[in-house]
């Protein structure tokens, strides 16, 4: 059972519950969050790092935090963003092209020890690496994590009807590359 | 979260391809991941916490430091300006304009003899007496004048006078 997003939040900002109230919302979005940079960034080390960065990040802005949005659409805005400036590094690093990076992507998911190029699970997660990067953080808020284009656009900070036309566009480029593949 | 049912009714529209597929992830976490993550999390944020709580009590210090620092050189600037200020206050002042603008020939016979004596002491003393202007005693009534004599009784005199000639060549 997991504490309340209430209590996390007022539990943090008490010195003597500060820590065990940090280590309370780590337990309950930990997974959601990893899932989230990992489908982003594929690689499971990179995901931790990222996923390490999000949650100092979180330490350092809860005590700030106000209950005008949701905790969650905080985090995940957090974690969005760090994935963000992890893959603008990668791309400064690389100097590739959107091909480029998309193959590196799709190696980095054929890499896994576990990958089977006949399951379709397996073939989303290789349409997903050639979508471009908004694309793919709408599609998989949508798809995965079934968060609402309200606080999509609360996360991302774009309007719900150019997160419908965005979702839209990535689930038939989907489809097309499942379909040719 | 919106309802169930219009996600999925988005999904069979949009993704007919996918059928029924689970949403589950195909890749796999390292095992007992999730479990040590918290604990790693927390000591890590406290780590970095004390790190900065030290680099902020140097930096409070720093700066503590360079504001006496300060104080102590914007104290010592008074002060030397003080100093000179005072210095220069104490001296007389003298208006050189004021005093080449003066009539000398209407000040001097208000001088009175002693004075100029004192005056002329000083400044023989100070210049030296090869740059002084002497003073000339006065003359006697009966004294000699030098231009009146021939050669020949200067010489007659220096020989009463036993007094060594000597005679400069040409």
């Amino acid at each position: 059972m997991f504490v309340a997003d209430e209590a996390i939040v007022s539990g943090f900002k008490v010195s003597e519950t500060k820590e065990l109230a940090y280590t309370s919302l780590v337990k309950k979005y930990q997974e959601q969050l990893y899932w989230h940079i990992r489908r982003m960034v594929v690689a499971h080390e990179d995901t931790n790092d990222v996923l390490q960065n999000t949650l100092i990040k979180v330490w350092k802005g809860l005590e700030n935090f106000r209950a005008d949005s949701q905790l969650f659409t905080w985090l995940y805005r957090i974690a969005t963003n760090e994935c963000l400036s992890f893959l603008a590094q990668q791309k400064r690093k690389s100097s590739d092209s959107f091909e480029d990076i998309a193959a590196v992507y799709s190696n980095k998911v054929k890499s896994d020890p576990d990958f089977d190029a006949n399951r379709l699970e397996w073939k989303l997660q290789l349409a997903i690496q050639h979508l471009p990067e908004k694309q793919k953080i709408v599609f998989n808020l949508r798809y995965y994590d079934e968060m609402s284009y309200q606080e999509m656009s609360k996360v991302l900070g774009t309007s719900e009807g150019a997160l419908k036309a965005s979702y839209h566009h990535a689930a038939k480029k989907i489809e097309a590359f499942i379909i040719n593949s | 979260m919106e309802n169930k049912n219009e996600l999925s009714e988005e999904r069979e529209q949009d993704l007919p391809v996918l059928g029924a597929l689970k949403k589950t992830m195909p890749q796999l976490v390292p095992a007992g991941y999730f479990n040590a993550l918290p604990e790693i999390i927390l000591s890590k944020v406290l780590a970095q916490t004390t790190i900065e709580e030290v680099k902020t009590k140097k930096v409070f210090f720093m700066r503590s430091w360079m504001r006496y620092a300060a104080a102590a050189v914007f104290i010592g600037v008074v002060c030397i300006a003080g100093y000179f200020f005072s210095v220069n206050q104490s001296k007389p002042s003298f208006n050189y304009q004021q005093y080449s603008n003066s009539d000398i020939a209407k000040i001097l016979p208000t001088v009175s003899d002693n004075d100029l004596q004192v005056y002329l002491n000083i400044s023989t003393s100070i210049a030296g007496v090869e740059n002084t202007i002497q003073s000339n005693e006065a003359l006697e009534p009966g004294d000699i004048v030098l231009d009146q004599l021939s050669d020949e009784d200067l010489l007659q005199y220096l020989s009463e006078q036993n007094k060594p000639i000597v005679k400069k060549s040409s």
